[in-house]
């Protein structure tokens, strides 16, 4: 759901709502099949129709007074030709229960339903008015066009209101409102995440997000996105409409939606289409409970900058250290963790963020006493401040590259909203993104950021942009290898520990010239040892063979860049795949980086190997713990 | 200057008070200072038959003070000898006005006819058994007859060994005492020269090192070397550089070496090493040392380092 929209002053004539001191960033009118006089809340898609609830009377033959209100019904509006129909009906009979009935949600396309209703439906004296008869959440299976299997929840319990449920859009997760035991008072929201055929047990959102008063009305959208009402959280009075999600596995602060979505009034019962730039809300501030909808004006960011790479390699020195061959010292720098490297100028790459200290020690070779002894340096590293999108730089027709918003570092600055760009527009979605270009050609993918709001008002924002070229085919390079696979590991330092040993490849991509091409089989035609060793921190110095092999390729063809595409697959979890092949993408960066390449001429990047640009298969092949390509392509 | 006086003076007290008052001092590891007689040649290692230093008695000292010499005669194996003995050397004492701050009491080519300062005591020795491997002790001083100077942080006395006649080098050592029959320090006193002639050890596992002293004037020092014979290597030491070689000098000859200093150096006491050849065994070598500023004025040498030892702290960087 995009929060900052353009201000529109239309607004007003719209839909005849006030101002409530902020500028309005939705347009929102009162929707077509809403009533001046009944109440319709709760909206849902289904089915290219609406699905709400409305005291509207029904038809049924029993309409138990709730109060001064009637009880409410599930009502469908279908689509005909493309409109919604004038004449909205009963969802179900098997779904109307005479009593309260609604809100829902729907799963499986359309095929499950979850919705409220009392858990006695009985029609008897002592169900009127039972203050006992609390809501249920229940289930139904749409089978040949009936509701069946109708049944409770799991976790229903008749002491207690279980109400609002909502289904995440993959339907492994649902987001309801009760008033159980131990949460923060009045109605909070939970959610049971579906696993191995079963309903988890409930997890309150936490006192983030829950008050002591009442939290209902949950909608999932999609990319993680949480919509709820709440009259406990600052609003503008009343439920007031916010939206959370969880990034990194914590839930960020409620962003409250603007005016004219929000109001004094009670402003609950969100919906959003698939693309959250537009939907619906209830709303009771012209008395009534209506449902309006509302679009969202389009997000613009400006000013992207292109995404700088973090880089975590360095070439350590002695400043005051005299360029005067004779003098007889030995530099020992000492990076922790058993890493050793000797020189005036040593090399390092660090694993990532994080502080570090290096510690130099200097021996007077003549007399064998130290000059200086463990002199320390501290290093602190992070990440660039900045979005930061990870993925392939390259990319292939029609097939799914993913963006990952996820490593973003931005100090002070508590992300609430990703939006994405590839050449259309920003719009909304989540910390990832999927494309899938359809041609050629070069693209440019932006990430823009949106913040918690800060003290003054003003929501920070921030915006990158990265390069990707779309390829139609590729072909391998005919390598030829020697085999080398046993030798051990050349190190010139003293590092000790264990040696990672990858396969190579390499490959051409479709926009090189056919003179290009032949130039780098040339180059690459003497057979070589076909991996790469690492050591916990560097490359190990027999690999340089077949690298070198490849900074002589880029000297020799100006125009040409190299894509690494790093993956190991020597751990079990993903995140600790990424890190090393990150840390080997890094190494490679730095070894041509020293070579003094044109820095536009590599580009490495480390993932886990599920994503591996050639679709390789390296689970079975006990002999490499990861693979690296080595793609050319015109820079 | 007159910002770091009260800094070198607190240096010089606060080094000064773990260190004895002989030249050479234990620390730079050299046996013994060295004169030759006025018609050596100086092929031996003395390129001028005399050295002068200066002795520093704090202001808080009151008492007599005394400035022992150990071998003064030339006449014994500590001494070193050329056919027969022949030599006379003058041990000369010096205070008063300018006995330090006269222009030509710091040039590293003194003139003897113009020693500046009033004569204290004198004593010429020369083949006399009595003194051999003993002390004579000259004095008692008053330190009120050294020159006063705040810069340097107290009174300056000066002595000054000459090589009157003969071919013979003298070996010998000072001492600044509150005794004139023991070597007592002088809390916080100090010897310094600006022209360093000494003895090497023989043995070659010995290194030496002696402390020049470089002030907030300073921007390149020149280092030079008298007839080092090719004996090993020197190497310069400070804060800031990591044992740069020197050219070293051969028989009879001078090297020089310039380098250029760097801010934290100055007010900085830096290490000249010597360390003898591993391979050929050298003996009885002297060395003559001096270093000058940019301006050609002549840097002391302190036996007590003033601000202690020189470690060098290398400044990491990365890139």
């Amino acid at each position: 759901m995009n929060r900052n929209f353009g201000v529109i002053l239309l607004l007003s004539i719209l839909s005849q709502v006030r101002l409530y001191g902020q500028d309005q960033r939705y347009i929102v009118s009162t929707a077509t099949f809403s009533s001046r006089s009944s109440d319709e809340f709760s909206p849902v898609y289904y089915k290219g129709g609406i699905v709400y609830c409305s005291n509207l009377a029904s038809g049924s033959l029993v309409s138990y007074q709730n109060g001064d209100k009637k009880l409410s019904k599930i009502f469908y509006l279908q689509v005909k030709d493309g409109l919604l129909s004038k004449f909205p009906k009963l969802l179900a009979k098997e779904l109307t229960s005479g009593f309260n009935d609604g809100p829902v949600t729907f799963g499986d396309g359309g095929n499950v339903i979850y919705y409220s209703r009392n858990n006695s439906i009985e029609n008897s004296l002592r169900n009127i008015n039972d203050t006992t008869n609390k809501l249920g959440i229940y289930s139904a299976q749409l089978v040949n066009g009936i509701w069946t299997n109708i049944r409770p929840f799991t976790w229903d319990d008749p002491r207690y209101t279980f109400s609002t449920p909502s289904l995440s859009p993959d339907g492994k997760r649902l987001y309801f409102s009760s008033d159980i035991p131990g949460g923060s008072g009045g109605m909070d929201l939970y959610y049971c995440d579906f696993r191995n055929d079963a309903w988890e047990k409930p997890v309150n959102l936490g006192p983030l997000i829950n008050t002591s008063k009442s939290e209902s009305f949950p909608f999932a959208a999609r990319y993680g996105i949480l919509f709820f009402a709440s009259d406990g959280l600052k609003g503008f009075g009343g439920k007031d409409l916010f939206y959370t999600r969880q990034i990194n596995g914590e839930w960020i602060t409620p962003v409250h939606l603007d005016s004219a979505v929000n109001s004094p009034a009670d402003d609950f019962g969100l919906v959003t289409d698939s693309t959250l730039k537009k939907g619906y809300f209830s709303t009771n501030r012209l008395l009534t409970d209506d449902i309006f909808s509302f679009m969202a004006a389009p997000e613009e960011f400006n000013n992207c900058t292109t995404m700088e790479e973090n880089n975590f390699c360095f070439t350590f020195y002695d400043e005051k250290y005299q360029t005067i061959d004779t003098i007889p010292v030995i530099y020992e720098w000492d990076f922790g963790n058993g890493v050793k490297r000797f020189g005036t100028e040593v090399k390092h790459c660090f694993p990532g963020p994080g502080d570090y200290t290096v510690r130099l020690t200097i021996v007077d070779q003549l007399t064998g006493n130290d000059i200086a002894e463990k002199v320390a340096y501290s290093v602190h590293l992070e990440n660039k401040n900045q979005p930061f999108i990870t993925s392939y730089n390259i990319g292939l027709k029609d097939k799914v590259m993913v963006f990952d918003g996820s490593e973003s570092n931005l100090s002070g600055f508590r992300i609430t909203d990703y939006f994405w760009n590839t050449g259309n527009g920003f719009v909304p979605g989540g910390q990832k993104f999927t494309m899938a270009f359809r041609r050629q050609g070069d693209y440019t993918v932006r990430l823009g950021l949106l913040g918690e709001r800060d003290s003054l008002g003003t929501i920070p924002r921030a915006c990158v942009l990265k390069k990707v070229r779309i390829c139609d085919s590729y072909q391998d390079v005919a390598l030829r290898s020697i085999n080398e696979a046993n030798k051990a590991c050349k190190q010139a330092d003293s590092e000790k520990g264990e040696i990672m040993t990858t396969r190579v490849k390499a490959y051409l991509m479709d926009d090189l010239g056919s003179k290009q091409k032949s130039n780098i089989k040339e180059l690459l035609k003497e057979p070589f040892d076909l991996t790469i060793k690492f050591s916990k921190t560097g490359i190990c110095s027999d690999s340089f063979f077949f690298l070198d092999a490849i900074a002589e390729v880029l000297r020799q063809n100006q125009d040409v860049r190299v894509e690494i595409l790093v993956h190991s697959k020597r751990e079990k979890v993903p995140a600790e795949q990424k890190k090393t092949s990150e840390q080997w993408a890094r190494l490679l960066s730095f070894y041509f980086k020293n070579k003094e390449m044109d820095p536009d001429s590599f580009r490495s990047n480390g993932s886990v190997l599920a994503d591996s640009f050639f679709d390789e298969d390296l689970s079975e092949n006990k002999t490499v713990e990861g693979a690296i390509d080595f793609v050319f392509l015109k820079k | 200057m007159q910002k770091y006086i009260p800094v070198i003076f607190s240096l010089l007290l606060f080094s000064l008070k773990s260190f004895s008052q002989s030249a050479p001092a234990e620390d730079e590891n050299i046996p013994f200072l060295m004169t030759f007689g006025g018609n050596s040649e100086t092929s031996w290692g003395d390129d001028d038959f005399i050295q002068i230093f200066f002795c520093i008695v704090p202001p808080s000292k009151t008492d007599p003070v005394y400035i022992r010499v150990y071998d003064p005669d030339t006449g014994d194996e500590l001494d070193e000898v050329k056919g027969i003995f022949n030599s006379v050397i003058n041990f000369s004492v010096y205070g008063g006005n300018n006995c330090w701050s006269d222009t030509a009491a710091q040039s590293i080519h003194p003139d003897l006819k113009h020693i500046s300062g009033f004569l204290l005591a004198s004593k010429s020795f020369g083949l006399d058994p009595k003194y051999d491997k003993k002390w004579y002790t000259f004095g008692p001083f008053n330190p009120y007859e050294g020159e006063n100077n705040e810069k340097l942080g107290g009174r300056i006395l000066k002595i000054v060994a000459s090589g009157v006649s003969g071919d013979d080098g003298n070996i010998y050592r000072y001492f600044l005492s509150t005794s004139p029959s023991e070597n007592i320090p002088v809390e916080g006193g100090n010897l310094f020269t600006y022209k360093y002639h000494f003895r090497l050890p023989d043995n070659q596992k010995q290194i030496c090192q002696i402390y020049p002293y470089v002030d907030d004037k300073t921007i390149s020092i020149e280092i030079s070397n008298f007839d080092w014979d090719n004996d090993g290597v020197i190497r310069l030491f400070s804060i800031a550089k990591n044992g740069i070689m020197c050219d070293v000098s051969d028989e009879d000859n001078w090297k020089i070496n310039k380098f250029t200093t760097v801010a934290e150096e100055k007010n900085s006491t830096l290490e000249i090493q010597f360390i003898k050849n591993q391979s050929l065994l050298v003996r009885n070598n002297n060395v003559v040392v001096t270093i000058r500023n940019q301006y050609g004025a002549s840097l002391p040498f302190y036996v007590v380092p003033i601000g202690g030892v020189p470690v060098y702290a290398p400044k990491i960087r990365m890139k």
